[in-house]
C-alpha cells in the first residue's frame, strides 16, 4: 500500500498541524495572486528545500513531479499558444508564441506544481489523524475531521482498488493498448462500476466499524489521549509564516512586484 | 449461571433489493451466552453468521433497516432500543477483514479511538490503551503504523482496539479467514488468553480452532441453529457436518472414516494425542 | 486433452514502492499440466510473482517467457487467452448487469463469435450451478456466489493456464471442495493450476508440487510430502501443515508403517496395515 504519510522526526514533521496548514493556505494564496515565473521557479526550488529538509526521499518529489507535469506542461502551452501576448517569436501560419504568452504558460505550469508540491509535502509529512485533530481544534466539528481523515486514509486503499480492478479486465482479456480516446473511456466504464459497487460495500463495512467502536454515542463529550498544543518554536514558524506572508503582500500590492508575467520589477 | 447474551425466536430480513424479494437471513434464532463461556458458532457461507453477530450490538437493525421480529438481549438491555454505541461498550465485534476496520494511522491512536468515543478521561485512555495492546503482545507496537503489520499483527490490533471498549462479551467474526497459518495460530493464542475474563462467540469456519477453545457449539444452517452441543459431540457427527457444508476436524473425520471401513464403531479419539494411543494400540493388538 | 504452455519466471525482481522490493529474485517453472501451489505467508510476493505470468506486471528485472518466448513484448489482453487469472477478491472482478453477461465478457472482449459466447455462458452457468441466478446482478449476491461467479467467468475464457488467488477465502469446506473438484478435473484434461493458498489441507489433497515464497524469494519447492517435511522451511516461511500429517509423523516415530497427507489416505494406509495384522 501506498500511503501519503511518511514516518519521520525532522522539523516539518513536528511542527503542530495547524501550523502546516496555515503555510499551506497562505503559500497556496500568494501563488495565485504572484504572476512572474522566476518567483514561481524560487517557490519550486525552496520547496524542494524544504521537502529535503523534512528528510523526504527525491523519490517523493519525484512522484508528484510525475503525476502533475505532464498536465502542468500540457497546460502551459495550451495557455502560450492559445492567449498570445507582445510580440511573436515563432510563428507558424496563424499559431504564434510569443514571449509574454510563453511566460504566462511557465507561470500556470510551476503554479499547479507548486501547489502540489505544497499539499503533499502537507500530507507527507501530517499523520492522518494529526491533521484531523488540528481542523478540529479549529473549529471544525470531530465527524467532519474524522471524515477528512478516513478519506485521506482510503486514497491509497480505493486507489488500489482501482488498480486491480483494471488488472481484472485485462486479465479477461481487455486489450487497453489498442483502444484510445472515447474507446478507452467506455472500455474502463464497467471498471468504474465494480469500483463504486466495491467502495460501497467497503463503506458499509466501515459504518459497522465505527459502530463497533462507539463512535457517536449520545451524550458523550469525545476526549482525545494526545492533545496538541502550540510550542514555542510553533509560535515562531506561525509569525515567520505570517511575517513573510506579508511582506510578499506588501512588495506585490505597494510596487507590483511579480504582479506582471513577464516584468519582474515594474 | 447468568445469561449475558439472551436470543429469542429472532428472525431478520435485509431490506429487499430490486428485484429480489426480501428474504429472511435469520429464521427464529434462539441462544444464550452464559458468563465466561466460550461459545464456537459454525455454518456455511450465507448461513446467517455476521448477520447473527451484528444483532448482538444493535446494528442489525438499528442501522441496517429491514425486517426484524425476536428479542435480542445484552446483559438485559434490548438491543433494538439501546443505541449502538451504549451495547459496543458491552458487546465488541472484531471483524474478519482487519484492514476495513482500521481508522487510524498509528497503533496507539487506532486503540484509543474507541475509549475517546466513551469520552473517558485521558489518564484512563492511557492505561487502557496500555493494557489492551499488552494483553494481544503487541505493546511495543504503539507507534508504528497498522498498514505495515502482518496478517496477525493486524487482526491483533483489532481485538485490542476492542478490548480497549472493556466489553464483558466478545464476538470474533471469523477473525482468522483471511490470515496465513502463523497468523492464525498468533489469534488464537490472544484469544485463549483472553477467555477467562471474557464470554467470547467465536464464528469460525476452522472447526480444529472450536475443537480445542469451545465449551459449546452452535451450527447455523439458512439462519437456523440446528445442532449445538459440546465440542465433541458435535463434531463425531462428521457426516451431518459435511451435509451442512463443514468441516469436522481432520483427527475426527479419520476417526470416522476407520469406523466407517469397519463397519463397527472402533475408534473415538478427538486430538493427536488420544489417536496416537489408540491407533498405536490397535496396530499391535 | 488441452496442451498447456512451459511458463517459466527468471530470476524476477518487482517493486510497488522503491523502497520495499516485493519480488527479489524469484524463480519459477510451471510446467505443462501441473497442478502447482504457491505458499507463503502474507505479503510474502505470491500474488505479486503470479501477476508476472500474464503479464499483468512488468518486471523491472528478469524474464517471463512462455513457451520458451519472452513475454515482455506480448500484450495482456493477449497472455489472458494462455493464462486465467481469478482475483482474490470477487467485487475487484464483477462489471456486469447480470450473471449471464459476467461469464460473456471475457469471451466478449476475445472477440468470439456470438454464437461461441452463447455457448460458453451456458455450458458456464450450467457447470457451476448459476442458471436459476443468471439474472441476477452479481452485486446483490452473496459474497460466496460472487467468488463462484468470479471463477465461472475466468473459466469462460477457457485458458490452458488457472491462477487461482487464494479462491476459497470465505467459503465453507463444501463449496471449497466441491470448487476445487471443479479444478481437480480440468487439471486432469490438461490444463496447468496454479493455486495460491494458506490452506495446507488444499495443498495436501490437491497439488502435486509445492513452491513456497518468503520475502520476494522462492525458499523451497518440492512435493507436498517433501515440503511438509521440512521442518526449517516450514518455520521460516511461517507454514503449518495439516493436523492429520502431525499426526502420521508422530506415528511414524512410533513405530508404524504408515502414510499420507490427507485424511483418506492416512485411513486407507492404517487400514492396510491394521487389516493385515488380523489376517
Amino acid at each position: 500500500m501506498v500511503e501519503f504519510y511518511q514516518p519521520g522526526e525532522s522539523w516539518v514533521h513536528r511542527a503542530d498541524p495547524r501550523v502546516k496548514l496555515a503555510f499551506v493556505a497562505s503559500s497556496i494564496l500568494l501563488l495565485f495572486l504572484l504572476q512572474h515565473p522566476l518567483i514561481f521557479v524560487s517557490a519550486v526550488l525552496g520547496l524542494i528545500g524544504l521537502y529535503r529538509s523534512a528528510g523526504l526521499p527525491a523519490s517523493r518529489i519525484w512522484r508528484v513531479g510525475r503525476a502533475v507535469l505532464p498536465v502542468g506542461f500540457l497546460l502551459a502551452v495550451l495557455r502560450a499558444i492559445l492567449y498570445p501576448a507582445g510580440t511573436a517569436l515563432i510563428a507558424f501560419g496563424p499559431v504564434q508564441i510569443t514571449g509574454g504568452g510563453l511566460a504566462q504558460g511557465a507561470t500556470l505550469g510551476l503554479r499547479l506544481l507548486g501547489m502540489a508540491l505544497i499539499i503533499f509535502l502537507w500530507l507527507f509529512t501530517t499523520e492522518s489523524q494529526s491533521i484531523v485533530r488540528g481542523v478540529v481544534k479549529l473549529g471544525v466539528p470531530y465527524p467532519w475531521g474524522l471524515a477528512i481523515g478516513l478519506a485521506l486514509r482510503f486514497i491509497p486503499t480505493i486507489r488500489e482498488s482501482y488498480d486491480t480492478i483494471v488488472q481484472a479486465q485485462r486479465a479477461r482479456g481487455l486489450d487497453l493498448d489498442r483502444t484510445r480516446g472515447l474507446g478507452r473511456v467506455r472500455a474502463l466504464l464497467p471498471g468504474l462500476i465494480a469500483l463504486m459497487v466495491s467502495s460501497l460495500r467497503a463503506s458499509e463495512n466501515l459504518a459497522r466499524a465505527l459502530e463497533a467502536r462507539a463512535f457517536g454515542a449520545p451524550g458523550v463529550r469525545r476526549s482525545t489521549l494526545v492533545d496538541i498544543a502550540f510550542r514555542p518554536v510553533d509560535w515562531l514558524f506561525l509569525l515567520l509564516i505570517g511575517l513573510g506572508a506579508a511582506a510578499i503582500l506588501l512588495f506585490y500590492l505597494r510596487f507590483g512586484i511579480g504582479a506582471d508575467p513577464i516584468r519582474l520589477f515594474p | 449461571m447468568t445469561s449475558l447474551v439472551e436470543v429469542r425466536d429472532l428472525w431478520y430480513a435485509y431490506p429487499a433489493l430490486p428485484g429480489v424479494g426480501a428474504q429472511w437471513v435469520l429464521r427464529g434464532v434462539s441462544l444464550q451466552l452464559r458468563a465466561g463461556e466460550v461459545v464456537g458458532l459454525l455454518g456455511a457461507s450465507g448461513a446467517g453468521k455476521s448477520t447473527l453477530a451484528l444483532a448482538l450490538n444493535g446494528s442489525v437493525p438499528q442501522s441496517t433497516g429491514g425486517q426484524v421480529r425476536g428479542e435480542v438481549l445484552i446483559e438485559g438491555l434490548d438491543s433494538k432500543r439501546r443505541p449502538v454505541a451504549e451495547l459496543a461498550m458491552r458487546v465488541g465485534i472484531v471483524f474478519q477483514d482487519p484492514e476495513v476496520q482500521f481508522l487510524q494511522t498509528t497503533v496507539e491512536a487506532e486503540v484509543a479511538f474507541g475509549p475517546e468515543n466513551l469520552g473517558l478521561p485521558v489518564s484512563e485512555i492511557e492505561q487502557r490503551v496500555t493494557w489492551a495492546l499488552g494483553a494481544v503482545g503487541l505493546g511495543e507496537f504503539r507507534s508504528r503504523a497498522p498498514a505495515h503489520l502482518s496478517g496477525g499483527e493486524k487482526q491483533r490490533v483489532a481485538i485490542a482496539a476492542i478490548l480497549a471498549m472493556r466489553p464483558r462479551i466478545l464476538v470474533l467474526d471469523e477473525p482468522t479467514a483471511s490470515l496465513d497459518p502463523r497468523g492464525k495460530l498468533e489469534v488464537l493464542e490472544v484469544i485463549r488468553a483472553l477467555r477467562p475474563d471474557h464470554t467470547i462467540l467465536l464464528i469460525t469456519q476452522e472447526s480444529e480452532a472450536v475443537a480445542e477453545l469451545a465449551d459449546r457449539v452452535l451450527v447455523l444452517d439458512h439462519g437456523q441453529i440446528v445442532m449445538e452441543g459440546d465440542p465433541n459431540r458435535v463434531f463425531g457427527e462428521v457426516e451431518r457436518l459435511a451435509r451442512l457444508g463443514l468441516r469436522p476436524p481432520e483427527i475426527r473425520e479419520l476417526a470416522h472414516c476407520l469406523n466407517r471401513e469397519l463397519g463397527v464403531p472402533a475408534f473415538d479419539f478427538s486430538d493427536v494425542e488420544q489417536a496416537v494411543e489408540a491407533l498405536g494400540q490397535a496396530a499391535v493388538a | 486433452m488441452i496442451l498447456a504452455p512451459r511458463l517459466e519466471a527468471i530470476d524476477l525482481w518487482f517493486a510497488y514502492e522503491a523502497e520495499r522490493p516485493a519480488l527479489r529474485g524469484a524463480d519459477l517453472v510451471v510446467e505443462p499440466g501441473e497442478f502447482l501451489a504457491l505458499v507463503g505467508q502474507n505479503g510474502s510476493g505470491k500474488s505479486t510473482l503470479a501477476k508476472h505470468l500474464n503479464g499483468l506486471l512488468r518486471p523491472v528485472g528478469g524474464r517471463v517467457r512462455l513457451n520458451g518466448e519472452d513475454i515482455s513484448g506480448v500484450a495482456t489482453g493477449q497472455l489472458a487467452r494462455q493464462v486465467g487469472y481469478v482475483f482474490q477478491n470477487p467485487d475487484h472482478q464483477l462489471f456486469s448487469p447480470s450473471v449471464e453477461q459476467e461469464l460473456g465478457l471475457g469471451p466478449r472482449y476475445f472477440g468470439l463469435p456470438a454464437a461461441e459466447v452463447e455457448e460458453r455462458v451456458q455450458r458456464g452457468l450450467e457447470r457451476f450451478g448459476l442458471r436459476s441466478i443468471a439474472q441476477r446482478g452479481p452485486g446483490t449476491l452473496s459474497f460466496g456466489l460472487r467468488r463462484i461467479v468470479s471463477i465461472a467467468a475466468v473459466a469462460t475464457l477457457q485458458p490452458p493456464v488457472f491462477i487461482l488467488d487464494e479462491p476459497t477465502t470465505g467459503l465453507d469446506w463444501g463449496s471449497a471442495s466441491h470448487l476445487m473438484d471443479h479444478f481437480a478435473e480440468l487439471h486432469a484434461q490438461g490444463h496447468s493450476v496454479i493455486l495460491i493458498t494458506h490452506d495446507m489441507r488444499l495443498v495436501a489433497r490437491y497439488a502435486s508440487r509445492v513452491v513456497v515464497l518468503s520475502e520476494g524469494r522462492v525458499v523451497g519447492r518440492g512435493s507436498p510430502q517433501e515440503v511438509f517435511r521440512h521442518r526449517e522451511l516450514l518455520q521460516a516461511a511461517r507454514l503449518q501443515p495439516p493436523r492429520i500429517v502431525e499426526l502420521v509423523e508422530r506415528l511414524v516415530i512410533s513405530g508404524m508403517e504408515i502414510e499420507g497427507l490427507t485424511v483418506e489416505a492416512a485411513c486407507r494406509s492404517f487400514l492396510t496395515r491394521y487389516r493385515l495384522k488380523h489376517g
